[in-house]
């Protein structure tokens, strides 16, 4: 009973955090992101498995973090309001060959990171060339082109 | 020219069918858990009585290997008439267990054919609640004995790896 509970207290605790902590956060994982994450996980190592070290806490405590996921993933797809609570919606970032400077700021993207996604994964050269930015749940931007040279 | 994709339609059927039954199975782990049925919990407490009723031992069903866990031993008002009372503890259990603490502390502590006799200060007429705070150190079934002037309570206990 112990480690069901001590996982669904860390599991709650830790979606209200990243989710404050936006959509960018996590998108690309820097070499400090990844300390980071390492040292969150060292953190709540104590909170999950208290003095219990036995083989069978330990599988108890992982089933339920990846059953409450299952189950978050599940009643995401179902409910629209809960998907949005837990996983965000999509942000548009440029619109017709326009900045949405309020949009950006709001989610501290910058134009460079706007032309650096449209370089990786599109190989455009200037601003003019994207026709839409969006700023996926995941935290990647996605990019479109103006119809007049995308590849065919 | 099609999609070059290495799709394979019945092994896909299969593994949807296979993960329905993991999650399925997941949620009875985690309910068995929240239960009792895995470790310390609800269906896990048990109370073990004397004949007379005047002694009670409360434990737990279900352990998990070197993890603290409590047993309580309680002696009714009417079976403490001295200053002190002697509650042994089987030898068989004691070496399946690591004791960490026993409160109150008992003024002593004697190896008996039984076990250990533990005598600790009472007050007459009222009760005492002797909690015995342990981690055990061996995997299965443990069986386990406490004795009060002549009365001996024995029970089982399951310990998970």
């Amino acid at each position: 009973m112990d480690g069901v509970l001590r996982a669904l207290a860390v599991y709650l605790v830790l979606i209200v955090l990243f989710r404050m902590s936006g959509k960018r956060t996590l998108s690309q994982v820097t070499t400090f992101d990844f300390v980071l994450l390492l040292v969150v996980g060292e953190a709540t190592q104590q909170a999950l498995l208290g003095e219990d070290f036995s083989v069978v806490h330990a599988g108890i405590v992982i089933t339920t973090l990846i059953g409450l996921d299952r189950g978050s993933d599940y009643f995401a797809w179902r409910f629209g309001p809960y998907k949005r609570a837990t996983e965000s919606v999509p942000v548009v970032l440029l619109e017709d060959g326009r900045l949405l400077e309020d949009v950006m700021a709001k989610e501290h993207v910058s134009q460079d990171d706007i032309l650096s996604a449209a370089r990786s994964t599109r190989g455009l050269e200037r601003l003019e060339q994207v026709k839409y930015a969006v700023l996926e749940t995941t935290g990647g931007i996605s990019v479109v082109p103006r119809d007049d040279i995308r590849p065919h | 020219m099609g999609l070059q994709v290495a799709q394979h339609d019945v092994f896909q059927r299969r593994e949807w069918t296979a993960q329905r039954i993991g999650w399925a199975t997941m949620g009875l782990v985690v309910v068995a858990a929240l239960a009792g049925l895995l470790g310390p919990g609800p269906l896990s407490g048990r109370t073990a009585t004397s004949v007379d009723g005047l002694v009670e031992v409360r434990y737990q069903r279900f352990g998990h290997l070197e993890a603290d866990d409590l047993m309580t031993v309680v002696l009714a008002p009417a079976a403490v008439t001295g200053e002190s009372a002697d509650v042994e503890l089987a030898e068989d259990w004691l070496r399946s267990v690591d004791i960490s603490g026993i409160t109150p502390e008992p003024m002593e502590q004697v190896a008996t054919d039984y076990g250990v006799r533990l005598t600790v200060a009472t007050e007459p007429g009222a009760p005492v609640d002797l909690q015995i705070t342990f981690r055990a150190s061996q995997i299965g079934p443990i069986d386990a004995g406490v004795r009060f002037e002549g009365r001996a309570l024995s029970f089982g206990q399951f310990i998970y790896p």
